[in-house]
């Protein structure tokens, strides 16, 4: 019997001590940062005479923060836009890296669900502290390459702000 | 006979011209600074309130204008605001009329396409057409309406402010300078606290080798301009030109009508040439004001012609 106390006392301490691991600090991202983002991103899509955009800014869990669509901006790029910030955050990897495995004969990957997977080039991680804290996804600039310059050139004049 | 057949073709044209109108009437749109300012004012509602909060503003399509996710709001209001402000947008009224049918036993409004039934839904109005709409979520239902009607009030003054700058337009200028000065003092606020930009004789000398820009900035830029011919006719919409020549001369056009209008980038219209305008010599020394919307070309330039630009802009 006092063994068992023992074994379970035991069992508490392990628990314990995990429980101080499992539960650690992140860096979140605010809707002040997702509007700077968006705000840096419009002056790079003025500086490359982008046609136009639509930016989104999702968390750490792809749930969108802020976004914008500009003026004469095609109303689909609104929603390809979230989809490529949201595959971004959740893979924690820049979604040209999807595209090009889809187009490389991994066709297979598109039957990802697409609340969970939009394989198109323009969506890039926000990373801070070595953390994905969120995703920039673009669409509706001059082509994909363009989508993706932007996300990029807003992450790093954000983080060249902080 | 060929005077017939000519007032007959004349005729035809003007009844085809009729027809085009009638087939293609225009429509007002939301723009994304109108619906920026349309999510602030529910914003500033919704901090009043302490209100936990997702603001969606959508065209009339039911597509995505703005959003934004005020700290700490649940994540699933994401979804729910999007769609609040898509039922009120493309059923052209509050998503709570859904709401209220569901709840007096029309069940079967659950299975409308597209529809959010819940309350917190308003459509933007103008002239009588929805525009768009706004959608809040996150709160009682109650309070999310209220929040968007926030929205919907800054929505009815932009709409209300547009059609008094028409009139403005038409007639008195007076307004001009007052609003010139509500955005100085914007400014002035919006500026405050933030870093002193310098930048020494070499770097700005290396700019103008060039002519690059110096500073662009979601407020402004400033730009050292060279250029070693004319250019396009060029009008931005959002920006004046606050142009200093520092060497050279050039021959500058400004105002008449485009020819060929192109739109590059939002705010952003060329077109090679212009009729009409005035014509000015620019030489060294002088200085341009150049306002937001006006047509603007250096039409023959001296090789090289240096000139300072700052860009003020207008959201």
């Amino acid at each position: 019997m006092r063994h068992i106390l023992f074994v379970t006392a035991s069992c508490f301490a392990v628990a314990l001590a995990h429980g101080a691991d499992a539960i650690a600090p992140k860096p979140v991202l605010t809707l002040e940062g997702a509007k700077q983002l968006i705000s840096a991103a419009a002056s790079e899509a003025r500086r490359l005479s982008a046609p136009g955009g639509a930016i989104a800014v999702v968390d750490d869990g792809g749930h969108m923060l802020a976004a914008e669509r500009w003026d004469n901006t095609f109303a689909a790029s609104a929603a390809i836009s979230l989809g490529k910030a949201r595959t971004s955050a959740l893979f924690r990897k820049p979604t040209k890296l999807f595209e090009d495995i889809v187009n490389k004969g991994r066709t297979a990957m598109a039957a990802l669900p697409e609340s969970l997977f939009t394989p198109l080039q323009g969506g890039v991680p926000i990373e801070v502290d070595g953390k994905v804290v969120g995703a920039v996804g673009v669409s509706g600039a001059a082509s994909a390459q363009q989508d993706e310059d932007i996300a990029v050139a807003a992450i790093a004049a954000w983080k060249a702000m902080k | 006979m060929l005077k017939t057949m000519q007032s007959i073709t004349t005729i035809c044209i003007a009844a085809m011209a009729l027809a085009a109108h009638a087939a293609l009437p225009s429509k007002q749109v939301l723009t994304l600074g109108a619906a920026k300012k349309i999510a602030d004012a529910a914003a500033v509602e919704a901090n009043k309130r302490k209100a936990t909060v997702v603001i969606a503003v959508v065209d009339d399509g039911g597509n995505l204008l703005v959003l934004n996710r005020l700290d700490d709001t649940q994540v699933a209001s994401v979804e729910v605001g999007i769609g609040k402000a898509r039922t009120a947008a493309i059923f052209r009224r509050p998503s709570k009329v859904f709401e209220d049918q569901i709840r007096e036993g029309r069940v079967a409004a659950l299975a409308l396409p597209g529809a959010t039934p819940l309350q917190g839904g308003l459509p933007i109005v103008s002239e009588g057409r929805v525009i768009g709409a706004i959608g809040v979520s996150g709160n009682t239902p109650q309070e999310d309406e209220d929040i968007a009607l926030a929205g919907v009030k800054a929505a009815d003054s932009i709409i209300a402010g547009v059609k008094a700058a028409d009139s403005i337009i038409a007639g008195v200028k007076a307004a001009d300078s007052i609003i010139a000065g509500v955005k100085a003092v914007d400014s002035i606020i919006a500026t405050n606290g933030a870093a002193v930009t310098y930048l020494n004789k070499d770097q700005v000398a290396a700019a103008f080798a060039k002519g690059q820009p110096l500073i662009e900035v979601p407020e402004y830029k400033v730009h050292a301009s060279r250029r070693t011919a004319g250019g396009m006719v060029e009008v931005h919409e959002h920006e004046t030109d606050v142009v200093y020549v520092l060497e050279g001369t050039a021959t500058l056009v400004t105002g008449g009508t485009l020819v060929n209008p192109k739109i590059i980038a939002p705010g952003e219209i060329r077109a090679p040439d212009v009729q009409g305008g005035e014509t000015r010599k620019l030489m060294k020394g002088d200085i341009v004001i150049i306002p937001p919307n006006t047509p603007h070309w250096f039409k023959e330039v001296t090789d090289p012609f240096l000139y300072y630009v700052v860009k003020p802009i207008h959201q």
